[in-house]
């Protein structure tokens, strides 16, 4: 099947029920990248999305979208975990006000999970609101990746039903393919036990990442041929390449029955 | 006589129910009979024009389940759904063959020529050993592969096995390199 016949038959579903995704993993590996398709396929198909950044390390989404616009990812005070524990009670708040769903990047912080589970346990609190809770496991090639993913798995501060492993092809090393570089996962002795939980899913690479970013257009602006912050369009095979990319994925939510799991 | 009529034309009704049962369209069903023909028809053009077809199948009166003529989007979705069972008969039918051949090769009396057969007239079994059928194939039992040789992910395991699998075509490596070690942990716990 062409990949570009896929797009045409994925529609969004014109309700569902409001979705608290997290995303744990440590820092560029590729979860703001996910996070940002999720919200702008969200946004795109009518459905209210808040952002949560709580990476102040390395705050992509909030780059992205700048706090204080009205559609504004919110960030916390600062890195101390009293304050992130604080703006997560106040966004899952909003979440429940506004009807929508709440996107949480949270980087590396799984400290700030186990402080805030003290407090108030997430995937308890959704189910009080008839929410789904999402865990978004972000790993590159490297074992520590998964380590650090499997760590925060284990420790269950968000154990959730709906769980997606997503190994991200972009960071595999010049002169390594996809599979070799992965190869070393499957070998962790953690993994046996993850996979079982969580569905799992490649992220392929987009060749023109760099380019879009720094055109400040989304992935839809781009494939529509908007001008970027420079005033310039990507070009016709770069538009090509995003299309497609979105549209892999687009297709693999649909294999892997996840769309619905999805804000 | 009208009586074993009656009977005849229930039996048939009964059959009918039973081989084609009703939650499935009647396009469903016409592309159940028609899918190696129509994959043979496609030969190497990856995608079907739907929207060509479907007047045909309006044509033919063949329908979507809700009774209406077939849409381009209906009709690649059936097809879809099709495939797909096409492809879990043929992976249970590899995995009865599988078995069968593994309980053939654990008789011990496979080689005597009472086994044989009144139309054997090749060598003896003795001379061409079957061998056991690999963890492969055994394993196909739990999961069944779409025409390509992907798996179709119905668990979180078999995701896993997809994502390999991706990685695999994209690494030029065979499509099922490497998946054991993916669902070892589900074999043997």
């Amino acid at each position: 099947m062409n990949i570009h016949s896929f797009e045409e038959a994925t529609e969004p579903a014109a309700a569902r029920t409001s979705v608290l995704a997290v995303r744990h993993g440590r820092g560029r590996t590729g979860g703001s990248t996910f996070l940002d398709l999720l919200i702008q396929r969200a946004r795109r198909a009518g459905r209210s999305v808040i952002i949560g950044d709580g990476d102040r390390g390395n705050a992509t989404l909030a780059n992205l979208y700048p706090p204080g616009d009205k559609f504004g990812a919110v960030q916390p005070r600062s890195d101390d975990i009293a304050d992130v524990s604080d703006w997560i009670t106040s966004l899952s708040g909003e979440m429940v006000e506004s009807g929508g769903s709440l996107v949480l990047d949270l980087g590396g912080g799984d400290r700030v999970l186990s402080e805030h589970s003290r407090a108030m346990a997430l995937p308890d609190f959704c189910e009080a609101f008839g929410w789904q809770p999402l865990a978004i496991y972000m790993i590159g090639p490297d074992a520590e990746d998964f380590e650090h993913v499997f760590k925060i798995f284990k420790a269950g501060y968000f154990k959730t039903e709906r769980a997606i492993l997503i190994m991200n092809e972009a960071l595999v090393r010049a002169g390594k393919n996809a599979s070799g570089a992965f190869d070393q996962i499957l070998d962790h002795p953690g993994y046996p036990e993850m996979i079982e939980s969580v569905r799992q899913m490649s992220m392929p690479r987009l060749e023109c990442m760099s380019v879009l970013r720094a055109s400040g257009l989304s992935f839809f602006d781009a494939i529509e041929n908007k001008h970027g912050v420079d005033g310039k369009r990507l070009n016709l095979g770069q538009q090509f390449q995003v299309r497609t990319w979105i549209n892999q994925m687009e297709k693999k939510f649909v294999t892997l029955g996840i769309e619905e799991w999805l804000p | 006589m009208s009586f074993m009529t009656a009977e005849m034309k229930i039996r048939e009704s009964i059959r009918g129910h039973l081989a084609r049962p009703k939650e499935r369209s009647s396009l469903f069903w016409w592309l159940v009979e028609n899918h190696q023909w129509l994959l043979e028809q496609r030969g190497l053009h990856k995608r079907i024009m739907w929207a060509a077809l479907c007047p045909e199948f309006a044509a033919l009166g063949l329908t979507d389940r809700t009774g209406k003529p077939p849409n381009p989007k209906s009709a690649k979705l059936t097809w879809e759904r099709v495939c797909k069972e096409k492809a879990r008969i043929e992976a249970r039918q590899a995995a009865a063959d599988a078995e069968r051949a593994v309980k053939a090769a654990s008789n011990p009396r496979r080689n005597m020529p009472s086994q044989f057969g009144a139309k054997y007239n090749g060598p003896p079994l003795a001379v061409v050993p079957q061998p056991p059928p690999s963890e492969g194939e055994l394993w196909m039992g739990k999961y069944w592969f779409d025409e390509a040789g992907m798996i179709v992910v119905i668990d979180n395991p078999s995701s896993g096995v997809y994502a390999h699998q991706e990685r695999n075509l994209r690494s030029s490596r065979p499509i099922k390199d490497g998946i054991e070690r993916v669902i070892r942990s589900k074999e043997k716990p």
